[in-house]
C-alpha cells in the first residue's frame, strides 16, 4: 500500500513519493476509546456535532477510517481569548490501543488560543488522528502536538488548516518516532497577511520509520509561509521529508522560506529528502536550505576537552541544535519534560 | 541665470507616510551645496524623489532640471538629463562587471559607443586616482565589496558619466579617515564651474577641502534654514536643535 | 512601475529549413520490421541486432513516466525513426553536398573548426555527414568517430562499453533510443594524452516528422582530458519531432572529462535525452548545460561517482519561453568514500514559460567523507509563468557534508532603479541583470560559445555586456 503522497510526484526510482506501508500494517479493530483528559478546554467543548471532513488525503483507508469509524471526536468552538492552554491528553494503553479521533478547532475572530495534544502510549498500538483548525480573520493560534510513542507504535496524523485575512498559526510537532510515524500537515494561506509557521521536531531511533509530508499552500498576498525541521536518526531508522511551498498565482509580495536540517547519528540511519519549492507568482521571495551531515567533529572535541563524554558531548550539541525550536514553546515544564525524553533517547545504548 | 535645478514645493510619501511637505531648492551652475538634517527629516527622499523613484510619490510640486520639466520623467531619462545619485547602499548586481556596467552606461548617458581603449584608460586612470584595487573594474558590480570600495566606486561611476550635478546621498557614512580624504579628492576631481554638487551629509570632515556655497537645514520635510558654510561648523558643534525648535 | 518585456530567445537563426531531400526516409511508426530493416540498412552485425530487438520489447512493455511534463502528444505512429539524407560520412567540407554544407556553414561549423576545435562531427537528421580529427590527435591514437564506423572499425572495445552505463532498461525513452538509435559519436582518449582543444559534434534535425536519436560513447582512458562540446537545433514544424539520444561516459582513474551542451531544438521538439558518466577513482566529469529550445525537455545528466575521490561539478542553465516546459536538473550517486560533487542551477521563466529544476542526490553507505552542495535559483521574469524546485536528497551515511540551498523570485525593484539611474532603460536594466545572473553559467562555456549564449538570450542590449 503507498500513502501519503507528495503533491507533485517525481521519478518512481527516487523512492520519496509515498510511503510504502504493507496492506495489513493499520489496525481496523477499533473499540472505544474514554482515556482522554481535557484541562482549560471544556467551556469550548460542543456536543452532537457532525463529522469532520479532512482536505488532505493519506491513503483510501485511512481516509475512510478516519471519516466514518473513528472513536473520539472532539469539536472546540474558541470564541474567547485565553492565556490558558487548553490541554488535550490521549493515553493509550493496552486496553484502549486504538484510537481514531478527529479534533476540530474554529477559533473565531480577534480570538488568540494556545493548544497543547499530547498523545501517549507505553505500549503497541495505533492511531490514526486528524487535527483541524479553521482561523478566521485576525485569529491568532498557537498549537503544540506531540507524539510520545513506544518504538513499535503506528500512528498517522494529518493536520488541515484554514487561514483568514491575518490570521497566525504557529504549530510546532514533535515526533519521537515510531514503528510507522506518517505525518501530514496541509495549511491554507488563504487570507491576505496570514501567517503559518510550523516547526517540526523529530527523533527517529531503532528501526523507526518517519514519512513527514508538509505543504504551506500560499493564496493571500502578503503571506508569511515557513517550514523549519530540525531532526536526528538513531539506530537504522529511516526518514522521509518532504516538505513544499506552494506560492499560487496572486499571493503577491508571500514569503516563503523552509529548512531542513537532520543529524545523522548513526552509520545505519537514512535521511531523504524533498524541499520543494512550487512557484506561479513572481512577485514573491521563496527559499530553502537542507543540510544532512554528523555533528562537527571540532566541537565535540572541544566539549570533551573541557570534560565530557562523548555521549554527554553529544547530548549537548544535538541539544543546542533542537534548542531552535523547543526554544519556541512557552510553558517551560513541557520542554522540560520535552528534554529529558530526548536525553532518554540519546542515551539509549542499543543506538 | 536658469537655475540647474529647482525644486518647487514638492511634497512625498512612501508608504502613505508624508516624509517631504512642501521642499524648495535651487542649485546653480557651479555651486557646492551641502544638505544636513536629523535623521528621518527627508534627506535620503529628497534625493530619490529628484530621481523619480518610483517607491516614492510625489504628492505635489515640480522638478526643473537645465529648463525641463522633469517631475514625472523616468529615471533612465533624468540620468540620461544629466542627475547622478550615489547610493548609501548601492545594490549589489551579480555576472556583470564594473567595467562593461560603465561602459554601457556611459554609452547610454552620452548616447553614443564608446571607444574600448579610451574607456578603458580612463576608467583605470580614474580608478587609481580613488586608490581602488587595480582588479576592481573587473569585479561583479559592487557584490562583495567593503562599504568603502562601494562608496569608491560610486565616485568612480561619478567621474566617468560626468553629469552636470551629482546628488551625493551620505557618500562619507562609514568610511574612514583616508576614505573619506579619496572620494573628498574623487569630488575635487569632479567638480568644474560647469557642473554642480548636491552632499547629503552627517558629518563635516568630507566638506574641509571642499569650497562650499550653501548649507541647508532639513528638518520634518521642509528645508527650515539655508546659510554660507561655515554653517556646517556650527551644526557639528551644536547639532540641529536649534532649527527643530523653530519648527 | 509598467511591465517590461525580455525578449523571448531568439530562434530565428536557427529556423531555416532546407527542403526534405533524403536518400531514405523510414515509414512513420516503430514495429520489429522498421528496426530490422534500419540496421540492415546499416550493415550491423547480430549483436547490435539483437539489442535493438530487445529494446524494442523492452519499450513496449515499459509505461510512461507519471511524473513530469505530459508526454500525451508523443504519438510514435507519427514519427520517422531514420532518415538518411543525401551521403556517406565526408572527411572533407568540400565533399559534403552544397545544401547540407550551407547548414553547417550558417550555423558556423567549419569555421568554429578551423579557428579552434580539434575535431568535428557533424549529423544531419540519422546520420553522421562529416567527421575529422586533427592529424596529430590521430598519432597519439585518439579515436573521433562516427558510431557506425566504430562498430565496424573498434568492435571489441565498442562492445565492452556500449549499454554498460545506461542500461535498456533504464526508462521507456532509453529503451527506443536502443532500438533505433543511428548517428553520434565515439570517442576514444588513450592513458595520459590530454587534448588542449575541444571535440565537437553538432546535431541538426531536418526532417519533419522525424526522430533523431544519435549515441555518443566517450571514453577518457587512465589519466587523459578531454573537453567535448555538443550542439543541437532544428528548424520549427508544426508537427511533434523527438530527439532520444543517449550519451555514455566512462572516465577512468585520474581522467578528466568536460562534457558541455548549447540545446537550441525548436519548439516543437520533444527532447528525452539521457546522459550518464561513470566517473573512477580520483577522475572527474564536469557537465555544463544550457537549454534554451525545445517544446519539453526531460534532461538529467547522471554523475555516478565509482571510484574513490571521484568528482564532479553540474553547471546549468534553462530559460524557458512561452509555451515551453524544460524539465531539468542533475542526478548524481556517490558510491565511494571522499566522493565530491558541486551542483549549480538557474533556470530563468516568462511568458507562460515552465521551468523545472528537478535533481537526485544519493549518497550511499560507502560514500564516507563525501561531499556535496546544491544551489538553484529561479528567475521569475513575470507573473504567468512558472518555476519549480524537486529535489530530492537522499543520505544514506553519516559522515557526510551535505548542503542544498535554493531561491526564487523576481528581478527587485531596488536593483532595477539602481541601474537606471545611471541612464539604462528598465528594458536594458532588466536585461543586463539577467544576463548577469546568467553570467556564472555562461562564462563556463567557452568564450565562443559564450557569445553563442548571449546572443540566444537575445536581450536587445546595444552595449557590450558580455
Amino acid at each position: 500500500m503507498e500513502i501519503n503522497f507528495s503533491p507533485i510526484l517525481t521519478s518512481k526510482n527516487y523512492g520519496i513519493n509515498s510511503a510504502k506501508i504493507d496492506d495489513n500494517f493499520f489496525c481496523n479493530q477499533i473499540s472505544t476509546f474514554e482515556n482522554v483528559k481535557i484541562e482549560n478546554g471544556s467551556s469550548f467543548l460542543k456536543k452532537n456535532t457532525k463529522s469532520c471532513t479532512f482536505s488532505n488525503k493519506i491513503g483510501e483507508f485511512l481516509d475512510e477510517q478516519l471519516s466514518k469509524n473513528f472513536n473520539n471526536k472532539l469539536d472546540f468552538l474558541i470564541d474567547k481569548s485565553s492565556e490558558e492552554i487548553i490541554s488535550i491528553n490521549f493515553d493509550l494503553s493496552e486496553k484502549e490501543n486504538a484510537l481514531v479521533s478527529q479534533i476540530c478547532f474554529s477559533v473565531k475572530e480577534n480570538v488568540s488560543a494556545k493548544i497543547l495534544i499530547y498523545f501517549t502510549s507505553k505500549t503497541s498500538s495505533f492511531l490514526n488522528c486528524g487535527i483541524k483548525f479553521d482561523c478566521e480573520k485576525s485569529a491568532k493560534v498557537e498549537a503544540i502536538v506531540v507524539c510520545d510513542f513506544t518504538p513499535d507504535c503506528k500512528n498517522v496524523i494529518r493536520f488541515d488548516n484554514t487561514l483568514q485575512e491575518n490570521s497566525h498559526l504557529d504549530f510546532t510537532v514533535v515526533d519521537f518516532g515510531a514503528k510507522a510515524s506518517i505525518e501530514n500537515f496541509y495549511c491554507n494561506l488563504n487570507g491576505d497577511f496570514a501567517v503559518s509557521n510550523l516547526n517540526c521536531l523529530y527523533i527517529g531511533e531503532r528501526d523507526n520509520f518517519l514519512d513527514l509530508n508538509f505543504l504551506q499552500d500560499v493564496k493571500g498576498k502578503k503571506c508569511q509561509a515557513n517550514i523549519e525541521t530540525i531532526g536526528a536518526l538513531l539506530g537504522q531508522a529511516r526518514k522521509h521529508f518532504k516538505g513544499t511551498i506552494n506560492f499560487q498565482k496572486g499571493c503577491k509580495k508571500s514569503v516563503g522560506s523552509e529548512e531542513e536540517f537532520c543529524l545523522l547519528l548513526s552509520k545505519r540511519a537514512k535521511a531523504k529528502a524533498l524541499p520543494m519549492l512550487l512557484c506561479k507568482e513572481e512577485d514573491v521571495e521563496g527559499r530553502h536550505s537542507a543540510s544532512v551531515g554528523k555533528i562537527d567533529e571540532k566541537s565535540l572535541f572541544y566539549i570533551m576537552s573541557r570534560g565530557f563524554s562523548y555521549q554527554d558531548a553529544v547530548k549537548l550539541v544535538v541539544r543546542a541544535k533542537f534548542g531552535q525550536i523547543l526554544d519556541k514553546i512557552s510553558d517551560e515544564s513541557l520542554k522540560e519534560k520535552l528534554e529529558n525524553i530526548i536525553d532518554r533517547k540519546l542515551s539509549y545504548e542499543e543506538n | 541665470m536658469e537655475k540647474l535645478l529647482k525644486v518647487e514645493g514638492v511634497s512625498a510619501k512612501v508608504n502613505d507616510k508624508e516624509i517631504l511637505k512642501g521642499l524648495n531648492l535651487e542649485i546653480g551652475k557651479g555651486e557646492t551645496h551641502i544638505i544636513m538634517g536629523p535623521n528621518g527629516a527627508g534627506k535620503s527622499t529628497l534625493a530619490n524623489v529628484i530621481l523619480n523613484n518610483p517607491t516614492y510619490q510625489k504628492t505635489s510640486g515640480k522638478i526643473f532640471f537645465d529648463g525641463k520639466d522633469i517631475t514625472d520623467e523616468k529615471v533612465d531619462e533624468i540620468a540620461k538629463s544629466g542627475i547622478f545619485m550615489s547610493f548609501q547602499t548601492p545594490e549589489e548586481i551579480a555576472g556583470v562587471s564594473v567595467f562593461n556596467f560603465l561602459r554601457t552606461a556611459k554609452g547610454k548617458i552620452d548616447g553614443k559607443n564608446v571607444n574600448y581603449f579610451d574607456f578603458k584608460e580612463e576608467l583605470e586612470k580614474n580608478a587609481k586616482a580613488l586608490k581602488m584595487k587595480a582588479d576592481m573594474i573587473n569585479r561583479d558590480l559592487n557584490v562583495g565589496f567593503s562599504g568603502g570600495e562601494k562608496k569608491k566606486d560610486e565616485i568612480l561611476q561619478m567621474l566617468t558619466l560626468k553629469p552636470k550635478l551629482a546628488i551625493l546621498d551620505e557618500t562619507d557614512s562609514g568610511l574612514d579617515v583616508d576614505a573619506i580624504r579619496t572620494v573628498s579628492k574623487g569630488i575635487q576631481m569632479f567638480k568644474n564651474d560647469e557642473n554642480a554638487v548636491l552632499i547629503i551629509t552627517h558629518s563635516t570632515k568630507i566638506l574641509q577641502a571642499l569650497k562650499v556655497d550653501f548649507v541647508h537645514i532639513l528638518v520634518d520635510g521642509k528645508i527650515v534654514y539655508t546659510g554660507d558654510g561655515s554653517l556646517a561648523k556650527e551644526i557639528e558643534e551644536n547639532g540641529y536643535k536649534r532649527f527643530e525648535v523653530g519648527v | 512601475m509598467p511591465k517590461t518585456k525580455v525578449e523571448d530567445v531568439n530562434q530565428n537563426f536557427y529556423d531555416f529549413k532546407n527542403a526534405d531531400n533524403f536518400e531514405f526516409k523510414m515509414d512513420k511508426g516503430l514495429s520489429e520490421e522498421i528496426v530490422r530493416e534500419i540496421s540492415s540498412k546499416k550493415n550491423e552485425p547480430d549483436w547490435v541486432i539483437e539489442i535493438r530487438l530487445k529494446a524494442l520489447e523492452i519499450y513496449q512493455k515499459l509505461e510512461l513516466p507519471v511524473w513530469g511534463p505530459d508526454l500525451s502528444e508523443l504519438n510514435m505512429d507519427e514519427i520517422s525513426t531514420y532518415v538518411k539524407p543525401k551521403t556517406e560520412m565526408k572527411e572533407k567540407w568540400e565533399d559534403v553536398p552544397e545544401e547540407i554544407k550551407d547548414t553547417f556553414d550558417k550555423l558556423g561549423i567549419p569555421k568554429a573548426e578551423h579557428e579552434y576545435l580539434a575535431g568535428v562531427g557533424a549529423q544531419y537528421d540519422s546520420e553522421v555527414v562529416y567527421h575529422s580529427i586533427k592529424e596529430e590527435l590521430l598519432k597519439q591514437g585518439v579515436i573521433y568517430t562516427d558510431i557506425d564506423s566504430a562498430i565496424r572499425d573498434y568492435p571489441e572495445i565498442f562492445r565492452e562499453y556500449f549499454t554498460k552505463c545506461v542500461p535498456l532498461s533504464e526508462h521507456k525513452f532509453i529503451a527506443l533510443h536502443y532500438a533505433v538509435f543511428s548517428g553520434g559519436s565515439f570517442v576514444y582518449v588513450p592513458k595520459g594524452v590530454k587534448l588542449e582543444m575541444p571535440l565537437q559534434s553538432y546535431f541538426r534535425l531536418n526532417s519533419p516528422e522525424s526522430g533523431q536519436f544519435e549515441h555518443t560513447l566517450i571514453i577518457v582512458d587512465e589519466g587523459a582530458s578531454l573537453q567535448f562540446i555538443e550542439g543541437c537545433s532544428a528548424p520549427k514544424y508544426n508537427k511533434v519531432n523527438l530527439h532520444a539520444g543517449c550519451v555514455e561516459l566512462f572516465v577512468k582513474e585520474g581522467g578528466y572529462l568536460r562534457y558541455s551542451t548549447i540545446e537550441n531544438w525548436s519548439k516543437n521538439m520533444l527532447n528525452l535525452n539521457t546522459k550518464k558518466a561513470i566517473v573512477e577513482k580520483d577522475a572527474q566529469v564536469d557537465w555544463v548545460s544550457g537549454s534554451f529550445g525545445s517544446k519539453i525537455s526531460m534532461l538529467y545528466p547522471m554523475s555516478v561517482l565509482k571510484g574513490e575521490n571521484a568528482k564532479t561539478e553540474y553547471t546549468g542553465i534553462s530559460f524557458a519561453g512561452k509555451g515551453q516546459n524544460l524539465d531539468t536538473g542533475f542526478k548524481v550517486a556517490h558510491l565511494a568514500p571522499n566522493t565530491s560533487s558541486v551542483i549549480n542551477s538557474r533556470s530563468i521563466s516568462k511568458n507562460g514559460g515552465i521551468a523545472t529544476y528537478r535533481s537526485l542526490v544519493s549518497i550511499l553507505p560507502n560514500a564516507t567523507g563525501s561531499k556535496c552542495s546544491v544551489t538553484c535559483d529561479g528567475l521569475m521574469l513575470d507573473d504567468i509563468s512558472r518555476s519549480d524546485t524537486i529535489p530530492v536528497n537522499n543520505v544514506e551515511t553519516c559522515d557526510v557534508e551535505f548542503s542544498h540551498e535554493a531561491k526564487v523570485g523576481k528581478i527587485s525593484d531596488e536593483a532595477i532603479f539602481y541601474l537606471m539611474t545611471r541612464g539604462l532603460s528598465e528594458e536594458d536594466a532588466k536585461a543586463m541583470i539577467v544576463r548577469g545572473f546568467a553570467n556564472p553559467i555562461s562564462k563556463e562555456f567557452p568564450i565562443e560559445y559564450a557569445v553563442e549564449m548571449n546572443r540566444l538570450i537575445n536581450l536587445e542590449l546595444e552595449g557590450s555586456i558580455g
